[in-house]
């Protein structure tokens, strides 16, 4: 089994050599029949059951759960069981699992962040998407496609400055806005934001390989954090309780909280906000019948109809062509065509490798001096 | 049965053994398998290798993490010891089982709320504009608002509150198991009600005592979530980094902060076995 | 010797209000309208308890939850009773060490134990099992139990037993009619706190759970890293609630021998 890429196995499964290969390698299931992809991703009437991951954050399940009744019910066939965790738990299990039982995975495919993709590069945790089979990688904007063919992206929230309306006026406008004078012990950032130090970085010449400079400057300036949070519940306490007034965080959260009544905005900066894009990845160690399912389901996914679902119960800019937002979204300055054009994009795999070291800066130089 | 070497004790304890061995054992030879690999770039890579070690005993930051996990640990036991006893004590001696019951369901009711509700709770209660600041500024005993959340002195508050019940129950069981009539022996022969309290009742609760501080101090260097939701960042103990690094993949180094703290910790808890095992002589009870 | 009344009264009532101030706001603001948790609340609402009945997940999380603790604190009982008595009452080379390690898994942060314990248990193909919750739960409450117990037999006076088997009564026997008796109150508090224990255990749980299998805390932790609105508190308060209605009937139910009366020794007369 190890010999043959997934993408292979894909193409060989329509011959019936195909399918005397796959019995010989023992392992992972049995041929499907034909050769392009039917509805249910070939596998026939076989009984297929997957497990998709999601990742936890405000309304992102909805769409997931909405797409799996629809699924299961045009394909009685398949089971899509949904399995909501937050990154650092379900990343680790699902290393773990890889690690323990590789032909079992813990999960078939998800929705992973751009970081945790990135790091399944490292762990070599993805397939490869076959495009022939999902073909509607056509419509995904450029930027949300993947060199190496590992996922594909769905969207992209960003982050920006979220602030409490009510206290902070006049509204700022730019990341050098977190470091004003006036805002001295009133920031707060959600534990290792090193995104933030990016950001500090850049403005004085380096970047993600080089952000001393970043380090430098946070470290000076520690004083104007009041605290650091480790959870979202407390993020919003602290926000709107008057412990702290501005921070910068995701449009996403930023929104949901809005919405639910608190008195808080989310701005795009005007050097621009940095892009987070979701990517849809099947997973290394399914069987055929799973993989061939898993790539049908992301193919579907990447309809107008479930991206356009995707962005507005998540918030997130899409990455399909052909989506139109309702406009009470697509008023808001994180959605106007100029903050998507400035949206400041990453390299993930570098940020993958140098999180556990940036981790160990943060502990050091910021939260030792706050 | 007193004082022969019994292989009916380890028949007796091997239940527990087994059990141990299956999931405790395997899982500390599983972290200890973790702690030898390298780490590098983001990924376990195989091999063997002591720089894991190396590096955690090696770095100022992380001796200082264990200093601040066995100073919390320290100070929510003794805070919780010299609040417990008088609270146990008073608890023994209610007549009405109804105060009593109340106060049973007081004590553990915190266990029964998810810890980040509790959190809520604390921020409201120690926050800049919280009741406590509140009620110090109204009365005058401060200007300005002292800090209590997110410091060391709001998580220690928060951990007693949620261990206290760990430190009150055993000294009540030692409590309930004494003799009355040895408080009234004492008194015929002329002790002071706190002769009797300082010199019969409290040496025969020491157990209780020691329990309650062994149980408290084990659960606060071990606590996550309070250090975690309380501490603004600011208090780093051993737990929240070990959280930390299993989230960052970084499982080695995850494997030698456990050690480390377990090390630590059973050479504290050997102190206090010591101490149970003199006050047992001390006491009469069982044999040494 | 009312002075001295007076003081157990001034402090018991101050401790009830430091345990209880937080619970009681996170009562009140289960009530909260606003959803952001704004103090005091503007309005009071049901809107959470409402909320909180259309979650799927909560109803057969808590149910586990309370089987497992129930199950891992019987099993805890049963077993850290055996090696409590071993270690108080029998000579045993190396008890220091043996009493350390009982108490380990009350140390090791359960992070670490948990990703741990996952590992073994996809290994041994029994990840997500009721049963394996179970055990794991039982391994982590033995430390409780153990040195709960332990605090209990210390005391015990051995030659009541004794006369027991001279009369003709097996050691079990003897041990369970004579002995248990006398230390049932540290017996019922090590239950008490385990079951505690187990029911409110998250940080290894959430590794050792699948999403079919979740136990309460790991649902509450789900929730709350989705929406950040008082529907927790109002569980919170649920849980309070049921645990008071419950622990009223067993007392009614157990009458004298309930727990408030198997702490307090049978024949205590007042001193004041």
């Amino acid at each position: 089994m190890q010999n043959l890429t997934r993408r292979q196995l894909l193409a060989l499964a329509g011959t019936t050599l195909g399918g005397a290969a796959l019995a010989a390698c023992g392992g992972g299931g049995t041929a499907s029949g034909g050769s392009s992809p039917k509805p249910g991703g070939g596998v026939g009437n076989r009984k297929v059951k997957v497990t998709m991951f999601v990742f936890l954050g405000g309304n992102l399940g909805v769409m997931p759960k909405a797409f799996a009744k629809d699924y299961m019910t045009k394909h009685p066939n398949v089971t899509i069981e949904i399995y909501e965790n937050s990154n650092t738990v379900g990343y680790p299990k699902m290393l773990a699992a890889k690690q323990t039982t590789p032909d079992q995975p813990l999960v078939n495919l998800g929705f992973f962040n751009a970081q945790t993709t990135a790091q399944g590069d490292l762990d070599d945790m993805w397939n490869k998407l076959d495009y022939g089979v999902v073909k509607n990688v056509k419509n995904v904007l450029p930027v949300l496609k993947r060199g190496n063919q590992k996922g594909v992206g769905l969207g992209t929230d960003q982050l920006g400055i979220v602030y409490n309306s009510k206290s902070l006026t006049p509204a700022p406008t730019a990341w050098s806005d977190l470091w004003d004078d006036k805002l001295k012990g009133k920031a707060t950032y959600f534990d290792y934001y090193w995104e933030g130090v990016y950001m500090s970085a850049r403005a004085a010449g380096g970047g993600l390989n080089k952000m001393d400079p970043g380090w430098t400057f946070w470290k000076q300036h520690a004083k104007w954090i009041r605290t650091i949070v480790t959870s979202n519940p407390q993020y919003l306490d602290v926000l709107t309780n008057g412990t702290a007034e501005i921070t910068s965080y995701f449009n996403g959260t930023g929104l949901q909280w809005k919405q639910s009544g608190a008195p808080l905005d989310y701005v795009p900066p005007k050097e621009g906000a940095i892009s987070v894009p979701v990517y849809l990845t099947t997973v290394k160690g399914n069987t055929s019948d799973q993989e061939a399912v898993s790539q049908d389901i992301v193919n579907e996914m990447l309809t107008p109809k479930w991206a356009e679902q995707w962005a507005t119960t998540t918030v997130q800019v899409p990455g399909v062509n052909g989506v139109k937002l309702p406009s009470d979204l697509s008023s808001l300055p994180a959605f106007k065509q100029q903050t998507v054009d400035k949206m400041i994009g990453l390299d993930w795999v570098t940020v993958a490798k140098q999180t556990a070291s940036w981790k160990q800066r943060w502990d050091q130089d910021v939260k030792a001096n706050i | 049965m007193l004082g022969r070497f019994d292989v009916r004790g380890y028949v007796l304890l091997s239940p527990a053994l087994a059990v141990m061995a299956v999931f405790f054992v395997a899982a500390m030879v599983v972290l200890f398998t973790f702690s030898l690999q390298p780490f590098s770039g983001s990924v376990m890579l195989p091999g063997t290798t002591l720089d894991n070690y190396r590096h955690f005993l090696g770095d100022r930051y992380y001796w200082g993490v264990l200093l601040t996990t066995m100073k919390l640990g320290g100070l929510a036991t003794a805070l919780a010891l010299v609040i417990g006893y008088p609270t146990a004590y008073a608890m023994h001696r209610i007549r009405r089982p109804l105060w009593r019951n109340v106060c049973y369901f007081v004590l553990f009711s915190p266990l029964l709320t998810s810890v980040v509700v509790r959190s809520y709770g604390w921020s409201l209660l120690l926050g800049d504009r919280g009741l406590i600041n509140s009620v110090l500024q109204g009365l005058h005993v401060t200007s300005g608002p002292v800090h209590l959340l997110y410091e060391l002195s709001g998580v220690t508050i928060s951990l007693v509150h949620i261990l206290l019940p760990f430190m009150v129950f055993p000294i009540l069981g030692v409590l309930g198991q004494l003799d009355d009539s040895l408080d009234e022996a004492a008194s015929d022969l002329g002790a002071s009600r706190w002769q009797t309290f300082w010199r019969v009742t409290i040496p025969l609760t020491v157990q209780g005592v020691l329990v309650g501080c062994q149980l408290v101090f084990a659960l606060a260097i071990s606590a996550f979530a309070t250090p975690s939701l309380l501490g603004g960042g600011r208090v780093q103990v051993l737990a929240t980094l070990i959280y930390g690094d299993v989230g960052e993949l970084n499982w080695p180094l995850a494997a030698v902060e456990s050690y480390a703290l377990l090390v630590l910790a059973l050479l504290a808890i050997g102190v206090f076995n010591w101490m149970l095992g003199r006050s047992r002589r001390a006491a009469g009870g069982a044999p040494a | 010797m009312t002075g001295r009344a007076t003081w157990r009264t001034v402090l018991l009532a101050a401790v009830v209000v430091f345990m209880a101030a937080p619970i009681l706001i996170v009562i009140v603001n289960s009530f909260n309208s606003t959803s952001y948790g704004q103090w005091p609340p503007p309005s009071l609402s049901l809107r959470w308890y409402g909320n909180l009945f259309q979650q799927q997940d909560f109803g057969a999380a808590a149910v586990r939850s309370v089987f497992v603790a129930v199950g891992a604190t019987a099993l805890t009982l049963v077993v850290g009773t055996m090696a409590a008595v071993a270690l108080v009452r029998m000579r045993l080379p190396g008890r220091a060490a043996i009493n350390g390690f009982l108490l380990s898994p009350m140390i090791v942060p359960h992070v670490a134990l948990g990703l741990a314990g996952f590992t073994l248990f996809l290994r041994l193909h029994i990840y997500g099992t009721v049963p394996s919750l179970v055990f794991a739960h039982g391994v982590l409450l033995l430390p409780f139990v153990v040195t709960i117990v332990g605090a209990g037999l210390v005391r015990l006076d051995p030659s009541l037993e004794e006369a027991a088997t001279d009369l003709g009564a097996s050691r079990l026997r003897a041990f369970w009619a004579v002995a248990v008796p006398q230390f049932r109150a540290s017996l019922a508090i090590a239950a008490v706190l385990g079951m505690v224990v187990s029911f409110d255990e998250l940080d290894a749980s959430i590794f050792l759970v699948s999403p079919q299998n979740q136990t309460l805390p790991v649902a509450m932790y789900t929730y709350m890293q989705k929406y950040q609105d008082p529907t927790l508190s109002a569980l919170s308060t649920l849980l309070i609630a049921a645990t008071l209605i419950l622990a009223s009937v067993m007392l009614r139910f157990f009458g004298p021998s309930g727990l408030a009366q198997a702490v307090a020794s049978s024949d205590r007369r007042a001193l004041d």
